[in-house]
């Protein structure tokens, strides 16, 4: 039996102002977790739960233990849950007494301590069954005659905790009756007349995390009323905090009970309303909020259409009544608030708000809106005009998303010119907002290749528009920003214009010039210019990307300047780790545009050249950025690597030795794992284009690539990916793959086996997602095995991996919902199999079950995806015929 | 507050946004180009499997009996046209079709048209010495062959894909110098590797047969443009090293640079001094590695220029016996070299373009008779000549229910009787339908002015259907003169000796394109 040791001084010296103190303490305590785990843990409980000792000491003493229980990292908690599943359970017992005495004793915040620890360690034992008494236990403190509020409301606040714990665990750990016990006491901690605000807060946020448990009791009607009435009521509650509360509470039941809501909505509309005209800011906010929910779940199941999920379309209904109380909201705007990235008030909360609404309501939303919007936004009578002017052009601007660009086209036709003659307003904040507007209207109404609609931006009306959008890369920095995307997506509405000239070829040198003088502005009167560098590069790509033919010199000739630019950044100070971060950044965004510079140019045959002839240049700088990072590769040169492989083809192989130790350093890189995975991206690009060439350092790249797939340290996402590169190094190395075939073949039946295991036991969406990345990998893996052999290697190779791949293929098959890109890729590695090996049909035959012809079949019967299957579903045909 | 950094950005801002779409950028990049990738190799290989072995080894040769004036004026028309006109179907690359892009069957049919169809000679071409090529004709399989994306593919005469290897052809295997636009294209007969083993127990055979003329060792006169002998530096090794000889019998596209529209004479002379040159790089210097040199890892088969004579006296003789040259050099070499079992002589008029579009030319010729050839008669799946002509002809459907060759117009040589059309039934009998039948003794019939007039037929079964198509008339002419009065190998030196003899002394004929 552990005996409790004196542990006071410990703990208050760890928490001595004195560093050295401190770390002494510090280091005390964790040599006796180490040495006496029951013993310490002993003597923090005995310390917790002693009334004698300082309430500092106590509460410490509840903190550690507290982290004795549980951590972040998912390993580390697993092994602190199973050391404390191993103790004595007579100290376990001895513990759990002194937990729940604690919360019979003052002061109030070490109850609160005690309820954290509670339900730390109800996580572990309640799934364990050991703790049977542990909610019969809280409940008696409910009931306790007479009442003691704090200890009523430091059992809520455990009540509450231990519905977070429980919902964390997937299995069922609460007995039916236990949670309808639990959910009588915090609701009835919830009437209005309960004497103590803090304890119907606590009740309040306790139901918050029982809800999710709440499901029969939502079934039942009366039941389901009272809840509805409490935390209804709570929405008036004298408390503020209550208050809050109670529409957190709204949030949870629209999320888990949204089917039930119909009966309750008059009343919620009614009570947000009040909340949002009348009461403070944060439970305004919290009111809009459910409205901003409301609108995620319907604009889910409109997404999702499935007939058994009711979609009560409350948005639509309420759109009319709703509208005009968020309207005023935007007026109520804090000045100078556009400036900071991070304001949030009730303004910007009923603009977000707004925009959910259109996405949802759709068309229906524009004329509750725009009566405002043409009333406003050219008010310019007193000097507080601004706020509606600035209201009116946020309006407009949030709706742009979710009405048909048909309801909008004639609307936003008639607004340009105002939206244009607003970049001049007086006030910046209507500036800043016009500017926002101006992108937005360019993100959702202008497509030059979308022929449905008349085309936004002309050339005669771009010379005014570009006009408007260079003099704003002038204006203060926050605008300049907003500019620059404005920009970007003009840009990209052209993107699918056809021809050797779209409209913005005239202007697209004056554009870029332009960019290039905003990122490298210093405003002295905003620090923040990185931001402006950050979006000027990106309108850059975004132009070079919509760039037409007759601007691809143009293009070209930017190759050098941010070679040049890439340049000067080894000037910068680098004295501090912030400052080489802030190179390295800088590297990357430059990087950045230089690779989409460079693959914009590869994909005209033409235009090679014209990255061809810095061919060196570029290759020594991204070196150069290479070599700048010690311990890292730097993922943006890598991926301009890439594109730059495909500029140079097979003429590649001649930067193969002085890339090739970056090309390692970025496949090890295990900790930084979108480096690695871009990497292994980038090796593919290469093997296309260098293709045998890369043949002595295949046998160095293999040994990588096997290690990354068999290892725990790298991500999982790295591991479909590798897959992939298999596939492609055995397009490209034919038969010189084949001394890698065994491992390889290896390697690809361990990833089938473990993804039919994973589709058997399908658990969550993220799941079947990753299970589906992974089969895209094995399936494109498996075709550049088979048609990097060819007929006759295939056939001696490969035959015997065939049933294997039809099992998968029947594993496929058998998915609830099929994956496009799965069963496209699958379909097509069947019929390359068909294709390249000798009798497959009797194989197809004799599967244990044939579920891949559903794989066929459902490409037979998809529009989309017959174009690229048909000749693989004739072969598979042909195969199963000549079998008959 | 999640909605907080949501709010009024919309898709803007934020650095790892941007970065996140220039990554989604390069995945996209990366996936279509592996589709693409391997979408040229799945075109390439699906043609195989709608490969017909049948049609692949049948050599339906063909020519349309004509009298010797509408031959020759055939001949002049067809010389006149090509000048004028451009081929309607170009070479791969050249009329901006990608055979690549097209779907299986579909590329298949475009490489069953780009191999040039000769005819079977019936007649002898009055310009035979003056104006006409003549090469060894080996036993195999006509094939294309394209090198192009470090590969080389062979394809048969129906366009199916018979192997994909690397070779030392510009733009056919890994280290082969130029880019994407370097590819070259030849006429070629494949002899398969076990054809080979076989063919070298006949060599012997056939060097008794005509061991006469085995000692003739070309020196001076009628000297082949390219050298028989092989180099023996080291790479004699047994010839179980295996893979298969491709005899080259004419080019289509070097280097990316087209010459279906020149003339059969600086074809010739352009393919051999190109494969000098490129045999100029090689360690090897009396003869280019891809001529007779061994199959190596990058270079799984080998290739060999047949040699070619004019049609002079001395060159037709030379023609006619190069296969046992070729066997004795084999022998003397011992192993590693290709020998090959000749099949006749290839006969091109020296001004005659690459004729492409799956039409016979008349500027092409075959001719064959027992001395240069195993088989001067058709023979029947035993290898045994059967009693009668068998041909193959099409059923042409009601009304008429003809049978007719597969020449441009048909050649009508019969008709089914009714008992027998309503005997099969629609469904055995469907238009197109290729039936056997042989010639009896009423046999060909013939017009007054020598044109086809029909033939006495006897129906012997249905035929492979997946040969693809009728027998052409000059084939089944050419059967059925070989078994009355064939076209000796004398008649045709007669003929160009008259032809020199016409025109003077003044010519020296029968020396070597190349030379000249």
């Amino acid at each position: 039996m552990a005996a409790p040791v004196e542990v006071t001084q410990l703990l208050l010296h760890a928490q001595d102002p004195d560093a050295n103190v401190r770390s002494l303490a510090e280091q005390k305590i964790s040599q006796f977790q180490e040495h006496d785990y029951p013993g310490f843990l002993a003597s923090l409980a005995a310390e917790l739960s002693s009334l004698a000792k300082p309430a500092d000491s106590r509460r410490l003493a509840g903190l550690v233990l507290k982290n004795t229980l549980d951590a972040k990292d998912e390993s580390r908690k697993a092994e602190l849950q199973a050391r404390w599943g191993a103790v004595d359970p007579t100290l376990k017992n001895q513990i759990r007494e002194a937990l729940l005495s604690t919360l019979q004793m003052e002061p109030q915040d070490v109850r609160h301590t005690a309820a954290l620890v509670l339900a730390k360690v109800a996580a572990i034992d309640l799934p364990r069954r050991e703790w049977p008494n542990l909610i019969s236990s809280l409940l008696a403190n409910m009931s306790a005659t007479p009442p003691h509020h704090g200890v009523r409301q430091a059992t809520l606040e455990t009540l509450g905790y231990v519905c977070e714990e429980m919902a964390s665990i997937n299995e069922e750990v609460l007995a039916p009756e236990q949670i309808n016990m639990v959910l009588t006491a915090v609701v009835a901690g919830m009437r209005p007349d309960e004497p103590s605000d803090d304890a119907r807060l606590a009740a309040t946020t306790a139901l918050q995390n029982a809800i999710e448990f709440a499901e029969h009791n939502f079934d039942n009607e009366s039941e389901r009323n009272y809840i509805m009435q409490m935390v209804c009521q709570g929405a008036s509650a004298r408390d503020e905090r209550i208050r809050i509360a109670s529409f957190t509470c709204l949030h949870e039941i629209a999320a888990n009970y949204y089917a039930k809501l119909p009966a309750y909505m008059g009343e919620v509309f009614a009570i947000s309303v009040k909340a949002i005209n009348e009461d403070s800011e944060d439970v305004g906010l919290q009111a809009v909020e459910f409205w901003s929910t409301l609108c995620d779940i319907e604009l889910d199941l409109a997404d999702e259409d499935d007939p058994a999920e009711i979609n009560h379309h409350f948005i639509k209904a309420v759109v009319p009544h709703l509208v005009p109380v968020l309207l005023k909201q935007l007026t109520k705007q804090d000045e100078g608030q556009e400036q900071e990235e991070t304001a949030w008030n009730l303004a910007m909360a009923s603009g977000t708000c707004l925009g959910l609404l259109a996405r949802t309501a759709e068309d229906a939303i524009v004329p509750q809106v725009m009566p405002f919007v043409t009333e406003n936004i050219g008010k310019n009578t007193t000097a507080e005009d601004w706020r509606l002017r600035e209201a009116a052009t946020f309006a407009f601007g949030s709706i742009l998303e979710g009405p048909s660009p048909r309801s909008l086209a004639e609307i936003v036709r008639q607004a340009m010119g105002f939206l244009l003659a607003a970049m001049k307003d007086p006030h910046p904040y209507v500036r800043d907002t016009t500017a926002w507007t101006i992108g937005r209207v360019f993100e959702f109404q202008h497509d030059a290749g979308n022929t449905d609609v008349p085309e936004l931006i002309t050339r005669e009306t771009l010379p005014q528009v570009a006009q408007v959008l260079l003099g704003g890369l002038g204006d203060q920095v926050h605008i300049a920003v907003r500019v620059c995307d404005a920009i970007g997506r003009l840009a990209e509405g052209f993107t699918g214009y056809a021809g050797q000239s779209s409209p913005l070829s005239p202007f697209f040198k004056e554009i870029i010039t332009n960019l290039l003088n905003a990122s490298s502005r210093s405003d002295p009167s905003h620090g923040d210019s990185t931001r402006l560098q950050i979006s000027a590069f990106e309108a850059i790509n975004d132009m070079v990307r919509a760039a037409s033919p007759d601007t691809l010199d143009t293009v070209g000739q930017l190759t050098p300047v941010f070679l040049q630019e890439i340049a000067k950044t080894f000037n910068m100070v680098t004295a501090s780790g912030e400052q080489r971060e802030k190179q390295a950044e800088l590297q990357g965004q430059l990087c950045g545009v230089l690779q989409v510079i460079m693959q914009k140019l590869s994909e005209v045959e033409q235009y090679k050249a014209a990255v061809l002839q810095y061919a060196d240049q570029i290759m020594e700088t991204l070196l150069r950025v290479f070599g700048n990072q010690t311990c890292s590769v730097h993922e943006e040169a890598m991926l301009a690597v890439g594109a730059f492989t495909y500029a140079c083809g097979r003429q590649f192989t001649k930067y193969l030795p002085s890339l090739y130790p970056y090309l390692k350093m970025g496949l090890m890189n295990h900790q930084e794992w979108q480096v690695c995975l871009s990497t292994v991206g980038v090796l593919g690009d290469i093997s296309r284009n260098v293709e045998t060439d890369l043949l002595p350092y295949c046998d160095e790249i293999m040994q990588l690539l096997i290690h990354n797939l068999g290892s725990n340290d790298v991500h999982r996402s790295i591991k479909p990916q590798i897959l992939s590169t298999f596939g492609d190094l055995a397009l490209v190395l034919g038969d010189s793959f084949e001394k890698y075939l065994e491992t390889v073949k290896r390697m690809l039946s361990q990833a089938m086996h473990l993804s039919v295991m994973q589709a058997q036991s399908s658990a969550d969406d993220d799941f079947l997602d990753y299970n589906n990345e992974l089969r895209i990998g094995i399936l494109e893996a498996y075709s550049g095995i088979f048609q990097g052999l060819g007929p006759g290697k295939a056939d001696l190779q490969m035959k015997s991996e065939v049933p294997l791949i039809i099992e998968f293929a029947n594993s496929i098959g058998r998915d609830a919902t099929l994956d496009d890109t799965v069963v496209r890729n699958c379909v097509n590695l069947l019929g390359d199999i068909c294709t390249v090996v000798n009798h497959v049909g009797p194989i197809l035959r004799q599967a244990r079950t044939n579920d891949w012809e559903k794989l066929l079949n459902y490409c037979s019967d998809s529009g989309h995806l017959l174009g690229d299957t048909e000749w693989a579903i004739n072969a598979v045909h042909t195969a199963v015929e000549q079998a008959a | 507050m999640s909605r907080r950094a949501a709010a009024k950005e919309g898709s803007s801002s934020a650095y790892t946004s941007f970065q996140q779409k220039r990554r989604a950028q390069a995945l996209d990049r990366q996936k279509n180009a592996r589709e693409d990738k391997v979408q040229q190799l799945r075109t390439l290989a699906l043609a195989a499997i709608q490969d017909d072995a049948e049609a692949m080894h049948e050599d339906t040769q063909q020519q349309p009996q004509n009298r010797q004036q509408q031959r020759h004026r055939r001949r002049g028309q067809q010389q006149q046209q090509q000048q004028e006109l451009p081929q309607d179907t170009q070479l791969y690359g050249m009329d901006g079709v990608n055979p690549l892009q097209l779907g299986g069957s579909m590329m298949k049919a475009y490489f069953a048209r780009q191999l040039m169809q000769p005819e079977w000679m019936s007649d002898i071409p009055q310009d035979l010495g003056s104006s006409w090529l003549v090469m060894p004709r080996p036993e195999g399989k006509r094939c294309l062959v394209i090198s192009t994306g470090n590969y080389t593919y062979a394809r048969s005469r129906t366009g199916a894909l018979l192997l994909r290897f690397p070779s030392k052809l510009p733009g056919g295997g890994p280290g082969t110098s130029g880019g994407e636009s370097c590819y070259c294209v030849l006429d070629c007969i494949l002899q398969e590797q076990e054809q080979r083993i076989q063919h070298q127990h006949n060599q012997q055979q056939q060097q008794q047969r005509v061991g006469m003329d085995a000692d003739m060792a070309p020196a001076g006169e009628s000297t082949p443009s390219q050298p028989q002998q092989h180099s023996a530096n080291g790479s004699s090794s047994s010839s179980s090293s295996g893979g298969c000889t491709f005899f080259i019998q004419d080019v289509l596209a070097w280097r990316g640079y087209s010459l279906v529209d020149c003339g059969a004479e600086f074809r010739l002379f352009w393919l051999a001094s190109k494969l000098q040159e490129e045999a100029g790089g090689s360690s090897s210097s009396s003869s280019w590695s891809l001529d007779g040199g061994n199959p190596g890892p990058s270079h799984s088969h080998r290739f060999k220029l047949l040699p070619y004579w004019h049609a002079t006296p001395d060159g037709l003789a030379a023609a006619a016996r190069a296969g046992a040259a070729a066997a004795a050099a084999a022998a003397a070499a011992a192993g590693g070299c290709p020998g090959y079992v000749q099949d006749g002589v290839y006969l091109r008029h020296v001004e005659g373009h690459y004729s492409q579009g799956g039409g016979c030319t008349p500027l092409a010729l075959l001719w064959k008779d027992a001395g240069c050839s195993r088989y001067l008669l058709d023979t029947d799946g035993d290898g045994v000549v059967p009693e009668f002509q068998q041909l193959v002809l099409a059923y042409q459907g009601p009304p008429t229910d003809g049978v007719a060759t597969a020449d441009e117009p048909p050649v009508v040589l019969g008709r089914l009787p009714q008992e027998f059309v309503q005997q099969m039934g629609p469904k055995l009998l469907r238009p197109g339908r290729l039936l056997r039948f042989s010639i009896r003794a009423g046999g060909l019939l013939f017009n007054a002015d020598g044109s086809p007039a029909g033939a006495d037929l006897a129906y012997e079964g249905p035929a492979n259907q997946r040969r693809g198509r009728a027998d052409v008339y000059t084939k089944v002419l050419f059967q059925w003169q070989a078994r009355r009065q064939p076209l000796q190998l004398e008649a045709l030196l007669a003929a160009a000796v008259a032809e020199q003899q016409q025109q003077g002394a003044g010519q020296q004929q029968g020396s070597s394109m190349a030379d000249d």
